[in-house]
């Protein structure tokens, strides 16, 4: 499968009274055509900043510092404001947090469509529109009378099916769902995102989602990034990442919830809170709370995102050879 | 449905309540306005008007108060508001029909114009943010809203009426002249263009502020930044999805800041000698023309509450969540 | 300490803040600053400015600039006391109706309503023609009865918002006294919007107090700014030549005005976070 989304070395983050604050640091992703990325980590990692750096929707006081976002074989990064916006939604759309509001709440459904579908397709017949929206409507399972209703006569699930057929609606080659069903309760929460899912498979189109809840990605993504502290510290398919959890922030995440199948045992949690992401010292940002942490070395040098077995990356001192170590 | 009846509601009670407090201030005021008036006009009257003039304000000390009341109420729906002393033997009803559409027409433009300007201004201040033509807009407004309407009425008169001779003295429209009807209406705007300027100048200013914070809040919602999101224009972004929600609790002060509006014309109609209601009222204040004032206040009243209740229409067009009978 | 270095970083506070300190100063050592007594009259009448008239003098043969001065006293005091009884009203009736919701708000809300709409200035006019006026305080108590609903309808709206907060459904529960939560659970969680309710009040207030003695509806032998005007208008002060004594009475409450109109915006802007930055 090609490579559709390629971030490198992206470094993005917020300027408070001239100072950086990096929200996220040295990310380094791929996403292939078709592929489901979950992103997991706890809130105030930087999974959205991330999100919005990819897409170009970060605004002042936020900013991209360096690095490069390749799309569908371009460079997002260079990509001036109005370019940025024809690509938003025609080839990558994305589903934001708080879904229940980003409806406009005095426009009829239809015509937040009409808006979003003038503006990429670059023509005005509404008989076509309509086709697409009604289509959509099908595939997430709403039905064609609520196309006139306006948000506040939808519930929160309808609400956030409405979203998701506009975020399809111009056959994206990417979706990015940040949060996308927190607000929503879980039995409708799961029944959205296997329709996704189920669309993603039809339509081919890639997703990145991104959620707190490590467990609902270990069942429905194919590969997943683990982020801490606005890093990376974990990279695998979704499969080989549940089964064994190499770095012990993942290790524990995987401890907060139970498992899905078989035996019931002890949960654990992760003592401790994330740290303040203006205070970064220069050792692994895990290491205050990590049960696993080398004494003398973690607190010194931050381990680089590294393959440690095909295809499995981690950035942790526990898998680097003494080789390395001392050089890195 | 239950929004409009709700409304109904309001508007009934509201008249009700301001011509009850049109009808009791008079009784509760210390000493006796009516002795005071009869006292002032004796002999410059006929006993029969002044009986008239005694029983039409509604202190005909031998009935009860709440036959008083009654009385006051038949005579609202009949339209008997009394003998105007001040314009005498003209009826109230007859002074206020000829200074009513005065008001309305220098109010209403003046309202409209400064709505849709400072609104707009509201628009670009708050979109432009941290621009600095954008941000010196607000000190100015600020200051523009603290003037006194009538200190700029009176300077407005002396510079461009008096000094420089652009504009009539006084007046609604030119009294020595033959035409009528259309033919007027060059003349009547000439009149007006003063009086409607230093409105529009002191009112604009908190129309644009309240526009400016409705949009800046606004701008925050999560609707605004997925129409970001969803790579909308700019100025659609701007207009449809900022502007067309931030104008909603401008509508609500609209209606709310009318009486305030309506106070100040009161002021810019006695600076320029402007034919309508303020300045009637002031007349009838100084001259101590209590039946007219009475019927004034009423019809100021009322009108400012038909006012509202059209904006409170509007606002339910604008926003359905209004219409649903929700928020 | 840091509070007050926040407020330091506000333009707007600091400008408006300087100017209110700046008159209230003025009205405080009125004595000292004014060259002459106000109701002086044994200069000549109709003077222009001059050294010892820096505002020149009245028809009468006042010195403007000393009645300037001493107008500070009574203009300051009808803006700063009226502005006080409309932010207690308005606190406490908004508070009220705000908290205990169901028919208490009901009928509050409705009074408020009816108040919000009936046309202030106009009822002022015509309670002022009724009533005799020696001093400023029937001008303050007639500001007072129409200026108060508009916060109390901001404030009501806040205190919905506020009562759904964690903390006082924490109170709530934990069986603290209605009045306790009232005013010492939410009430410093106000106080922003109350200042800044204050400061709209106060312009309010000292406009609507120009207006009425304007109009000659005030005591128009007390010496304000308003009657100032009343005095300049009636003896034709621009048409003989003597516009400082229009001008400068209208400039300062215009000026007075926006210092606090800026405090009342100030105060907004940083008690919400969203007009930040």
């Amino acid at each position: 499968m090609s490579v559709l989304l390629r971030v490198e070395n992206l470094n993005a983050g917020y300027v408070q009274k001239d100072q950086r604050i990096i929200a996220a640091r040295d990310i380094n992703l791929e996403v292939a055509q078709g592929e489901f990325l979950g992103l997991a980590g706890e809130s105030g990692c930087g999974k959205t900043t991330l999100a919005y750096a990819i897409t170009g929707l970060l605004e002042r006081p936020g900013e991209v510092f360096s690095g490069r976002v390749e799309f569908n074989g371009e460079d997002l990064l260079s990509k001036s404001p109005q370019e940025m916006r024809q690509i938003r939604w025609k080839e990558m759309s994305i589903v934001m947090q708080a879904s229940m509001n980003v409806l406009n709440p005095v426009m009829r459904v239809r015509h937040q469509f009409y808006d979003m579908m003038r503006a990429h397709l670059g023509h005005n017949d509404t008989q076509h529109y309509d086709s697409r929206v009604l289509e959509m409507f099908r595939m997430v399972g709403i039905a064609p009378e609520y196309l006139d209703a306006y948000p506040h006569q939808l519930s929160g699930g309808m609400k956030q099916r409405v979203v998701i057929a506009m975020a399809l609606a111009l056959r994206p080659k990417l979706v990015i769902l940040d949060e996308p069903t927190t607000a929503l309760d879980v039995v409708i929460q799961r029944s959205i995102l296997q329709q996704i899912d189920k669309l993603r498979r039809e339509l081919g189109f890639s997703i990145i989602m991104i959620t707190h809840d490590l467990s609902l990605l270990v069942e429905i993504a194919d590969s997943i990034a683990v982020m801490y502290a606005g890093s990376i510290v974990e990279r695998a398919a979704a499969e080989e990442l549940y089964n064994e959890p190499l770095h012990p922030y993942t290790y524990g995440l995987m401890n907060s919830f139970p498992p899905l199948v078989g035996r019931r045992k002890r949960m654990h949690g992760i003592p401790g809170h994330p740290p303040d992401l203006s205070g970064l010292g220069p050792g692994c940002s895990f290491a205050p709370r990590c049960p696993r942490v080398i004494k003398g070395l973690c607190e010194i040098a931050a381990p680089p995102l590294e393959e440690v077995t095909p295809n499995r990356y981690a950035a942790c001192q526990l898998y680097r050879d003494a080789g390395s170590r001392t050089t890195g | 449905m239950r929004y409009f009846v709700r409304r109904i509601g309001f508007l009934l009670f509201t008249a009700w309540a301001a011509l009850t407090i049109n009808f009791i201030l008079p009784h509760m005021m210390p000493g006796n306005p009516a002795q005071v008036m009869l006292a002032k006009f004796q002999g410059r009257l006929s006993p029969q008007a002044l009986s008239a003039l005694t029983e039409a304000f509604g202190l005909n000390m031998d009935k009860s108060l709440f036959m008083q009341y009654i009385d006051y109420w038949k005579r609202i729906f009949t339209g008997d508001f009394g003998i105007s002393l001040t314009y005498y033997p003209s009826r109230v009803i007859d002074v206020l029909a000829e200074s009513v559409p005065w008001t309305i027409g220098l109010v209403g433009c003046a309202t409209i114009i400064a709505f849709t300007l400072g609104t707009l201004l509201g628009i670009f201040s708050a979109w432009r943010r941290n621009s600095a033509l954008a941000d010196a807009l607000v000190p100015v407004a600020l200051f523009f809203n603290s003037i006194p309407y009538f200190w700029l009425s009176l300077l407005f008169l002396y510079l461009f009426a008096y000094y420089l001779g652009w504009f009539p003295l006084a007046g609604g429209y030119n009294i020595y002249t033959m035409a009528t009807g259309f033919a007027l209406l060059p003349s009547i705007i000439h009149h007006g263009v003063l009086p409607l300027s230093t409105i529009v100048i002191t009112a604009l200013g908190g129309w644009m502020l309240t526009m400016r914070n409705n949009m800046i809040s606004v701008r925050a919602d999560d609707y605004v930044a997925f129409a970001h999101a969803k790579g909308l224009p700019d100025r659609e972004i701007k207009y449809r999805y900022a502007a067309r929600n931030a104008i909603l609790p401008s509508i609500t002060g609209f209606s709310m800041s009318l009486g305030f509006v309506i106070g100040g014309s009161l002021l810019t109609e006695v600076v320029f000698s402007y034919p309508g209601l303020g300045y009637i009222l002031y007349q009838a204040v100084t001259s101590l023309d209590y039946p007219l004032m009475q019927a004034i206040f009423l019809f100021i009243s009322l009108g400012v509450l038909i006012a509202n209740f059209f904006t409170d229409m509007i606002y339910a067009l604008l926003d359905p969540r209004v219409r649903d009978g929700g928020v | 300490m840091r509070k007050l270095s926040f407020i330091l970083s506000n333009k707007k506070a600091v400008v408006g803040g300087c100017v209110l300190l700046f008159l209230v100063l003025v009205a405080i050592f009125a004595p000292v600053i004014a060259p002459y007594g106000p109701n002086e009259t044994r200069f000549f009448p109709s003077l222009p400015p001059s050294r010892e008239h820096l505002l020149g003098t009245t028809s009468l043969g006042q010195d403007i600039f000393s009645q300037v001065v001493w107008g500070t006293r009574l203009t300051l005091t009808v803006g700063l006391v009226t502005g006080s009884i409309c932010a207690f009203i308005s606190t406490t009736i908004g508070l009220v109706a705000g908290y205990f919701g169901g028919w208490v708000d009901e009928v509050l809300s409705l009074i408020t309503n009816v108040f919000l709409v009936l046309p202030g200035l106009p009822l002022m006019i015509i309670i002022a023609a009724y009533i005799t006026v020696q001093s400023v305080v029937p001008i303050i108590v007639v500001i007072s009865i129409t200026g108060w609903a508009w916060g109390a309808r901001v404030l009501r709206s806040q205190m919905l918002t506020l009562k759904s907060r964690d903390y006082v459904k924490a109170a709530i529960v934990a069986g603290e006294p209605p009045l306790r939560i009232i005013f010492v659970e939410i009430l410093p969680n106000m106080l922003g919007l109350i200042v800044a309710n204050f400061f709209g009040a106060a312009l309010y207030a000292v406009l609507s107090e120009a207006g009425l003695e304007f109009l000659g509806l005030g005591n128009v032998n007390a010496v304000t700014w308003g009657t100032i005007l009343y005095w300049a208008q009636n003896n034709q002060a621009m048409l003989l030549g003597q516009a400082q004594w229009m001008v400068v009475p209208g400039l300062l409450i215009a000026i007075l005005g926006m210092s606090f109109a800026l405090l009342n915006f100030a105060v907004d802007e940083m008690t919400n976070p969203r007009l930040r930055r």
